[in-house]
């Protein structure tokens, strides 16, 4: 029915815009993806690393005290402080501790009491985290550093 | 316009064309269809049976929609309202929650009838493809639908869920760098909206669950539908010749059997969803793991060989399993023999037994093994990340499926015999993994019966 089939070598009004309409239409589409996968990033501003949990004397010694809201083991001993994260590495529940060590509920996976895998399928060891002070003497535990687990926050 | 009693056979067949040319329905159907497409062992009814699920599916939701809030702090005293206040709102919920594991488990159906009947052929390989993705958007839909009652088995199979999703990290961990790009994380990120499961994991489930992959599926549906007349209408005999005489038109004769499925279909979900009450545990609590944390069953499979490994069972496997799926038309492209043949005949029949019963000797054998000898402890090590990636009963069976396929290939050079024996092993793998998950894991996942 078209009429421009007839004459090859032309390229046609109708192809143009034929043309012309589905490249915006592509390139519109392709420029609207970043847009729309970064809307979907969740703010950093949300993500608080550092966190205040108290002051030493919160502490009672030679105990690892749980933090529920921070998911953190705080260990104190003679030597000191520090912070062990209490989130699984394998899929993330929450460790239990046992006398032996800290033991995971959903796939079972269980650490020593330094936080070093005995037995998988959890694939790193449990972090710690650095502790400090701030100038009223609480306690601040910054997930942003590891450290080993045999630093210790002198007090 | 009603017809005359004494109508002659022309205005008859007036009247049947004015239907035809105004209804609805055969715009899905071809006009003419042969007797077979509608006897029960053709097609088993399956597709029908999911439209009237969905259909189903949808009415409930908007019902529960109505009384249900997205927030942290009510969504779970707004779904104990729905069963204790709203009127009808226990039926209704647990009719949603039924018919959802209903879908899921009937569209596995629908697959397992598709493909040992050999109906993905041809100009069908499309809407084979179609129906894999259907199947993946089945299973979100209802896994996002999980979340939203905010009780304890929601928080943690989520949780354990979407850690699946950033899996991808052990590998980027066994590269050494995942300080520098991670894309687990990052896709857990925009899936969870956040470090942990919180407020935007709800509000993006709920979007997800109500909006995103209800539209999805509904054009899905519609594509599928429409395939089938393009792919040459319903399962039909396999000399029957189009314009054969043999056929009966569509209409009625096909709607009332449609019509009798789902009242069927509405009928028993009533009845299950008065007795049978849908769980809600206590409230979810972020610091405290239901022990064990189960996922849904039909994930129970993935979650047990996700145990041995998040990596190998929660990303490569089943990548493994869904890119085989959509291969299969590619690679067995002919069916000039089997096409429409249960099993593809005699000799099909029986590698399917075979490798059914390979496919589950196969993973008992690995696991009871797994109980005598240690897995190694993976003190972080990269080497021992890689042992505990390969050395587990998912992996090892999955590998010995490839060498069992490869024999039967190497025995038989049939391609249809080859993609039997791989489903099949694959299907029974899952179904024994599922098995494992749902009734032999107790407190801390702890093998035992
Ligand atoms: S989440 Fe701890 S073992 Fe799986």
């Amino acid at each position: 029915m078209e009429p421009e089939e007839a004459e090859p070598k032309s390229y046609s009004r109708r192809q143009f815009f034929r043309h012309l309409s589905w490249s915006v239409l592509g390139f519109a589409g392709l420029a609207a993806v970043p847009f729309v996968v970064s809307s979907l990033i969740p703010r950093k501003v949300i993500e608080n690393k550092r966190i205040r949990i108290g002051k030493p004397g919160d502490f009672p010694i030679n105990r690892m005290t749980y933090l529920p809201d921070s998911h953190l083991y705080i260990l104190r001993d003679p030597s000191g402080i520090a912070a062990m994260s209490a989130i699984c590495t394998h899929l993330g529940c929450v460790v239990e501790q046992d006398v032996s060590g800290f033991l995971c509920p959903c796939h079972g996976s269980s650490f020593s009491l330094n936080g070093v895998v005995e037995k998988g399928p959890a694939p790193r060891n449990l972090p710690w985290y650095r502790v400090s002070t701030l100038p009223d003497q609480s306690l601040v535990v910054n997930m942003n550093q590891q450290v080993s687990p045999e630093t210790r926050l002198q007090t | 316009m009603p017809v005359p009693e004494q109508s002659t056979g022309k205005e008859r067949a007036a009247e049947r064309l004015r239907k035809v040319s105004q209804n609805f329905f055969l715009h899905i159907h071809d006009p003419r269809l042969f007797p077979d497409s509608l006897s029960p062992l053709s097609t088993m009814g399956l597709g029908v049976i999911l439209a009237s699920l969905f259909i189903v599916q949808l009415t409930t939701g908007m019902l529960l929609m109505v009384h249900y809030t997205p927030s942290v702090d009510t969504a779970y005293f707004s779904v104990k309202e729905i069963i204790f206040y709203v009127p009808g709102g226990r039926v209704f919920r647990n009719i949603h929650r039924w018919s959802a594991h209903a879908m899921v488990f009937v569209t596995f159906l629908h697959l397992f009838r598709t493909f040992y009947k050999g109906s993905y052929y041809g100009s069908r390989r499309t809407n084979w493809v179609i129906g894999v993705v259907l199947l993946l958007v089945v299973m979100m839909m209802s896994f996002s639908g999980y979340l939203l009652p905010w009780d304890q088995l929601a928080f943690w199979a989520v949780t354990i869920g979407s850690n699946i999703a950033a899996s991808f990290r052990e590998f980027t961990d066994l590269l050494g760098i995942t300080g520098h790009i991670n894309p687990g994380g990052f896709f857990r990120k925009i899936l969870i909206g956040g470090q942990e499961v919180s407020q935007a994991t709800l509000t993006r489930f709920f979007t997800l669950h109500v909006m995103i992959l209800p539209v999805t599926l509904l054009v899905l549906i519609g594509y599928h539908f429409w395939r089938i007349r393009k792919a040459g209408g319903l399962a039909r005999p396999l000399d029957g010749d189009i314009s054969s005489p043999d056929q009966i038109p569509a209409w009625p004769t096909a709607f009332w059997a449609e019509v009798s499925i789902f009242l069927t279909v509405v009928a028993m979900l009533l009845v299950v969803g008065m007795l049978a009450d849908a769980p809600l545990k206590t409230i979810a609590n972020p610091n405290f793991p239901e022990n064990p944390a189960k996922s849904p069953w039909y994930l129970l499979g993935i979650q047990e060989i996700v145990s041995y490994s998040a990596f190998a069972g929660g990303f490569v496997i089943p990548l493994l399993f869904i890119t085989f799926l959509i291969y299969i038309p590619w690679f067995d492209p002919d069916g000039s023999a089997h096409q429409g043949v249960w099993f593809g005949g005699k000799n099909g029949l029986k590698v399917t037994w075979l490798s059914a019963l390979i496919g589950a000797m196969i993973p008992i054998v690995l696991i009871v093994l797994s109980i005598f000898i240690k897995s190694p402890g993976t003190q972080g090590s990269s080497l021992n990340i890689l042992l505990t990636m390969v050395l587990n009963p998912g992996t090892l069976s999955v590998i010995g499926y490839f060498i069992w396929t490869g024999m039967v290939r190497k025995a038989t050079s049939s391609r249809r015999l080859t993609v039997l024996a791989l489903f099949t092993a694959f299907m029974m793998g899952w179904t024994i993994f599922m098995i494992i998950g749902i009734w032999f894991r107790g407190e801390n996942w702890q093998l035992g019966i």
